[in-house]
């Protein structure tokens, strides 16, 4: 093993903690970046699958200027939590128990004839982002509003039957979660319901999941407060007698179109599209490639000179550049009275 | 649309990059400190004008400035 002199550099020197102070920059700014990734992480417990991509996409599109309409989506369903339609379809639906729990119109010895039912309201207590368009403003149009239900059974048996929807529920006809909605609610007859019974269509099939939608856009002068109002109920009327449906969900999806300018931020980054990244670096390269290049050839004095050159080029062919100019002077006077 | 670090980790580390790239020519060999800063205090309002950042981030441009003015004598320089 050869002897080598080592030369141990003083650790204090000026050019040292300089070093680790650029390292530190980096890293913060690094750091910085990353924050808006780790907010959606944060906030995308909440969420099913569904509500996180549909939303989330488009709330990031509103980070930055809006200068068109955008869209918002929401979707969201209400849960059945006891519709053990198995013993009883009549049964008691307040009762706590299992989600995903099915209806069949076999009792176990035989097969009912009367169709069976899944209804849900209370579409406001459904919380699905923190970012919701307000109720109050005027903001937006409807784009659309379906009701939907989705089931999965173990074989390709489908379920046969009507969506319906009312949208002006109230409580003195009765506890919405209780018994048949037909027979207790007058939900068929009477005329404080505008009820509609529709024809259900599939959009949507896995291997035993299937969703049924029906577009009622045009059937109702639709605004967020009445979809958000406990007033709104959907139902969900089953004809088949096959054994079990194993109920997901039934509710609604919803999109509507935001016109406002004041969505508020949650993050402070926008959503960068590859053509926005192409034209940063482009940009980047011409105002900062130059001084780079100059200050190879005459250190710090290049510098000043190109960025001062490309600056004033750069706010003569785009006016809104004035602000990054000021920015830019200010810092390029301040370099050549520290930077000596 | 994808919505990834690298997004931003492509216009921020250019610019990260060219700034660091200037320092060091401009001291030969060395770190130029406020040669540095002053590409960062450029280029994040560059990155906001084209919307690869939003104006929140102009507090960070004009606290790298005020750092410029208030940080040691330049000394990058070793010679």
């Amino acid at each position: 093993m050869s002897l080598k002199t080592i030369v141990v550099p003083p650790e204090t020197s000026l050019a040292n903690r300089q070093k680790i102070f650029v390292v530190f920059i980096s890293v913060f700014f690094l750091i910085v970046i990353a924050l808006p990734f780790l907010s959606i992480s944060a906030t995308a417990g909440p969420f099913t699958p569904y509500n996180v991509i549909k939303y989330n996409e488009s709330l990031y599109q509103h980070t930055g200027a809006i200068d068109n309409p955008d869209e918002i989506s929401g979707g969201l369903g209400v849960q059945l939590e006891a519709a053990d339609f198995t013993d009883n379809w009549e049964g008691d639906w307040a009762s706590e128990v299992i989600h995903y729990y099915g209806g069949s119109l076999w009792d176990g010895t035989t097969h009912n004839t009367t169709p069976g039912y899944l209804w849900a309201n209370g579409f406001t207590d459904i919380t699905y982002s923190g970012n919701s368009i307000s109720v109050e403003t005027d903001d937006y149009v409807l784009d659309y509003i379906k009701i939907v239900v989705v089931y999965c059974y173990s074989s390709a048996f489908r379920a046969e039957g009507n969506l319906s929807y009312c949208i002006n529920y109230t409580e003195d006809d009765g506890d919405f979660d209780q018994a048949d909605p037909r027979q207790g609610y007058n939900w068929n007859y009477s005329g404080n319901f505008s009820y509609r019974e529709t024809p259900i269509e599939e959009y949507m099939t896995d291997d035993y999941v299937y969703a049924y939608s029906y577009d009622i856009t045009d059937l109702e002068n639709w605004n967020i407060s009445m979809i958000h109002s406990t007033e709104f109920a959907v139902m969900f009327e089953f004809s088949n007698d096959g054994h079990h449906f194993w109920f997901d969900y039934i509710g609604i999806e919803w999109s509507v179109i935001y016109t406002g300018d004041n969505l508020e931020l949650q993050y402070p980054w926008p959503e960068l599209s590859d053509r926005l990244i192409i034209d940063s670096v482009l940009w980047m390269t011409f105002i900062m490639g130059v001084p780079v290049l100059l200050n190879s050839l005459i250190p710090t004095n290049g510098y000043i000179a190109g960025m001062s050159i490309t600056l004033l080029i750069t706010v003569v062919i785009e006016p809104s550049f004035f602000v990054v100019a000021v920015f830019g002077f200010a810092s390029i006077g301040i370099l050549m009275y520290k930077g000596r | 649309m994808d919505f990834t670090i690298y997004h931003y980790l492509i216009p921020v580390g250019s610019m990260i990059a060219l700034a660091m790239g200037a320092s060091w020519i401009s001291s030969k060999g060395d770190f130029s400190l406020n040669v540095f800063l002053s590409c960062l205090a450029i280029g994040i309002p560059l990155l906001i004008w084209t919307g690869a950042l939003s104006v929140m981030a102009i507090p960070v441009a004009v606290g790298i400035m005020i750092l410029m003015l208030f940080s040691g004598k330049e000394g990058a320089s070793s010679e």
